[in-house]
């Protein structure tokens, strides 16, 4: 196993290069320009443009723009914002915990309403709680987040003051995102239990394990579940890098500090520095879920092996 | 000592260390006077010097003090200097400044301290925006004694005193500023207001305290000189109209601006809000015409596009009925201000069609599309993505369409829009500014030295413009420099060199406990060192 995984976190390095010459590529090579977006509509003279594109290290050619950011990043050094000169590194360490925080609290959720409505649904197989429980999966799919969001918000602090509606730091201020966030993964968690759930109920082991006696309980934990959640570890882990990496609306409305949202406002303001910087990060952290996720299969499936 | 002993003696501690904590708690919570207000717009950076948004104003204002104040807009009183006096041309000011001034730091604010904000502004290194602006054509200043300052300009400033009145040129502490380095503006601030910077994170909050030594408050302004009465004055960075209205609606903050428009009826009828209105000073919402291409440099083109676009109702659909009919490049609320343009060019689409016919753009009637010469009559028009602005678009689309012009949108995001009209490839784009005097509006839109990828992207280039806008800027009498601007403005009509959309209001709504709130900046900027929570 310690091979393994060696082996695999050896693998990152190259995947991760790849991502950021791809990411600074096509920063690069799409239009609009970050100096025009730093003066943005306020007065300059050609002179001042060219001083500014000088000190945003522009006018160089690509390669020793990019040479001289890895070296720097290797370095430990992300440089500066080109748009607010606030340090890259900064704003990344500042923001990479509410991410995390998020997103575990999320997928937490998530993993608590989705399982269990997709084992009640599996269990009650084409009755009156299956058809509720796949409307209420539905729901939860088909409901955009900046609506969910602002539902909760106005539901549980506007009108009834018991949580906060912004910002970040304590269980309260978790929970109306946390929540928004995890509707739809739960949604999508519940319809995969079931099905993964009725698909293991019908095979013969099932059968077999009943036929020797074994409580109905110890039928379904035992055998069905830990057999149907293999698919469902892929899913937790696609829902974990999408939270990671993807909660820009929950991030807006609740106006919580996360990399989400400023990974996209960066793009837009052609913030070369703080693109690239973040890159590194989400795609480190993307990597390492995939790693976690392969680990986790093993523990689930002895069957799976790596040796 | 006995391991039961350890453990008791160990618990004990620990409550009663508890129990202080919050007790101390308590006691500094009921005293704390703080005031938390919504922001609507981001912060690039905290460097008011540097700054290129004016929203940004409204938080580094409580931070540097300015040399003189202005309210309302037009009259300046004494801040940091005492008395000035200018030359006839409007090239050198002299400042007397107060003796008891220091910075948070501990610097004493002199006359070297002023020379060293305004070198700064001017140095490239700077990369200065606004204050850069409001500068204006600065040459030099000179130490004349350790509290006398003069300040001279390469060309007549007339609009010097405005320019000082705004943060963006309050003098910062130079040992400060020399201590940070790269970090100023962004881990510190240090100047001479009656608050103090405390904490700044980018993107959520600026939380500032009070300056307990500030004694040179404005009593002719603010009503108050010695502190103010808020322990802790916090910015909350709200970008979603939403959000900040939730923020508000659930006691988080005390008070938002930028309501979202189709709120504002609904908080005015709520006794537990205060809504307050106040028409935005500089210039409203408008369109520029791009004068170096085909068909916006016709004026037929032009005086038909401004005759045959529903203001009125645009202001219905588009602007949530809020704001004003506008009349000039200036706000109503501007000095110089006349609706002249409004008599030039009144609202009338049968007599724009006809303006188009005698220069020869002829409907066809299968495409609904005027043509001369076989070429349709196609306006190209640039906006970034952004909701106001593309039903700006829409609507200009609807009505432009029933003359027969093609109004051709190019919605993309922020950078490849700006990259494409700084390039000139527009016919028109929108413009939105604020500013508190006439110069910075013309020169910002009229002035051929902004030309050519600058802010003035009609590319107008006219002498006769240029020479007006320099000769206003450096007359001293007011009088005399608002006929000048009367004169600047029948020419704008005439030849409509860009035409105006809407007036807008800025709007704010609070908890009632709010009170005495100053507002600066003709409307757009709070001060909040005269504000008391009451209650």
């Amino acid at each position: 196993m310690s091979k393994y995984l060696a082996n695999r976190l050896l693998q990152t390095i190259p995947t991760v290069f790849l991502i950021t010459v791809v990411v600074f590529l096509m920063l690069h090579l799409s239009p609009g320009d970050p100096v025009l977006v730093f003066i943005g509509d306020k007065q300059s003279t050609p002179e001042q443009r060219e001083k500014i594109r000088e000190d945003m290290g522009l006018n160089r050619p690509l390669h020793v723009q990019y040479l001289t950011y890895m070296g720097n990043a290797l370095r430990g050094d992300l440089g500066r914002s080109l748009q607010t000169n606030v340090p890259v590194m900064s704003q990344i360490v500042n923001r990479l915990p509410w991410t995390i925080e998020l997103s575990f609290a999320a997928l937490f959720i998530a993993s608590v309403i989705g399982i269990s409505v997709g084992i009640i649904a599996a269990l009650y197989h084409n009755t009156i709680i299956d058809t509720l429980a796949m409307a209420f999966a539905l729901v939860g799919i088909s409901m955009p987040v900046y609506w969910s969001s602002l539902l909760l918000i106005l539901f549980f602090a506007v009108r009834l003051r018991v949580l906060p509606a912004i910002g970040q730091g304590g269980v309260e201020r978790l929970i109306l995102p946390a929540t928004a966030l995890a509707l739809v993964s739960a949604g999508s968690l519940a319809r995969m239990v079931r099905s993964s759930m009725l698909e293991v109920l019908n095979q013969d082991f099932v059968l077999t394990a009943r036929s020797k006696g074994i409580t109905e309980r110890i039928v379904v934990i035992r055998h069905v579940l830990r057999n149907a959640l293999i698919p469902v570890v892929t899913i937790l882990g696609l829902i974990l890098g999408y939270t990671l990496s993807g909660a820009v609306i929950t991030e807006t409305i609740f106006a919580r500090l996360g990399i989400g949202q400023k990974y996209v406002e960066a793009v837009v303001q052609k913030d070369f520095t703080v693109v690239q910087g973040m890159t590194l990060f989400i795609a480190m952290m993307y990597v390492l879920v995939n790693i976690a996720v392969d680990v986790i299969y093993a523990f689930i499936d002895p069957r799976i092996r790596y040796d | 000592m006995s391991k039961r002993l350890l453990v008791r003696f160990v618990s004990l501690f620990v409550v009663t260390t508890m129990l202080l904590a919050s007790l101390a708690g308590a006691v500094v919570a009921q005293d704390e006077v703080v005031l938390t207000f919504g922001i609507s717009r981001r912060v690039d950076t905290l460097d008011n010097t540097a700054t290129a948004f004016s929203s940004v104003e409204v938080i580094v204002g409580h931070v540097f003090d300015t040399l003189v104040k202005q309210n309302p807009l037009g009259s300046f009183h004494p801040a940091l200097a005492t008395s000035w006096s200018v030359n006839d041309d409007a090239t050198e000011y002299v400042f007397e400044l107060r003796d008891d001034v220091t910075f948070h730091d501990g610097t004493p604010l002199n006359a070297e301290a002023v020379k060293y904000t305004f070198d700064r502004i001017v140095h490239p290194d700077t990369k200065s925006q606004m204050g850069f602006s409001f500068i204006g054509p600065y040459e030099e200043s000179e130490v004349i004694d350790d509290h006398t300052i003069a300040v001279r300009f390469r060309a007549p400033n007339a609009a010097f005193l405005d320019g000082l009145s705004h943060p963006q040129l309050g003098p910062v502490s130079p040992t400060a500023v020399e201590a940070l380095g790269a970090d100023w503006g962004f881990s510190g601030i240090v100047g001479a207001g009656p608050f103090m910077f405390e904490s700044y994170t980018p993107d959520t909050e600026v939380v500032l305290v009070k300056n307990p030594d500030y004694n040179w408050g404005d009593e002719a302004v603010f009503g108050i000189t010695g502190p103010t009465a808020l322990d802790r004055l916090i910015f909350k960075i709200l970008t979603d109209p939403g959000t900040r209205l939730a923020a508000l609606e659930s006691g988080e903050v005390d008070m938002i601006d930028n309501l979202p428009g189709l709120d504002v009826a609904r908080l005015q009828e709520d006794p537990s809000f205060a809504v307050s209105i106040y028409d935005q000073a500089g210039h409203g919402y408008s369109l520029m015409f791009n004068h170096q291409k085909s068909p916006t440099d016709e004026l037929a083109v032009r005086k038909a596009i401004a005759m045959s676009v529903d203001l009125e109702i645009m202001q219905d659909i588009v602007y949530d009925g809020l704001g004003y009919k506008p009349c000039s490049a200036l706000t109503a609320s501007m000095v110089g201000w006349t609706d002249v343009f409004c008599h030039v060019n009144p609202y009338d689409p049968e007599a724009a069609g006809a303006l188009l016919d005698e220069a020869g753009w002829v409907m066809n009637d299968e495409t609904g599309i005027r043509e001369r010469d076989g070429v349709p009559l196609v306006v190209r028009h640039f906006g970034a993505d952004r909701p106001l602005g593309n039903a700006t678009a829409q609507f200009l689309r609807e009505d432009l369409g029933n003359i027969g012009i093609d109004f051709e949108l190019n919605i993309s995001d922020f950078s490849a829009y700006i990259t494409n009209v700084v390039a000139g490839e527009h016919n028109t784009q929108q413009w939105w500014d604020t500013q508190t005097d006439p110069d910075g509006v013309f020169r910002t839109l009229f002035h051929s030295s902004n030309a050519g990828g600058g802010s003035n992207r009609n590319n107008y280039i006219s002498e006769t413009m240029d020479n007006m806008i320099d000769a206003a800027v450096g007359i001293s009498d007011q009088a005399a420099r608002i006929a000048a601007y009367a004169e600047i403005q029948q020419i704008l009509a005439d030849e409509v060199v860009m035409m105006y959309l809407n007036d807008p209001v800025v709007t704010y709504a609070a908890i009632p406990a709010v009170q005495n709130v100053t507002i600066l900046g003709g409307g757009f900027v709070p001060d909040f060192y005269s504000a008391t929570m009451d209650g």
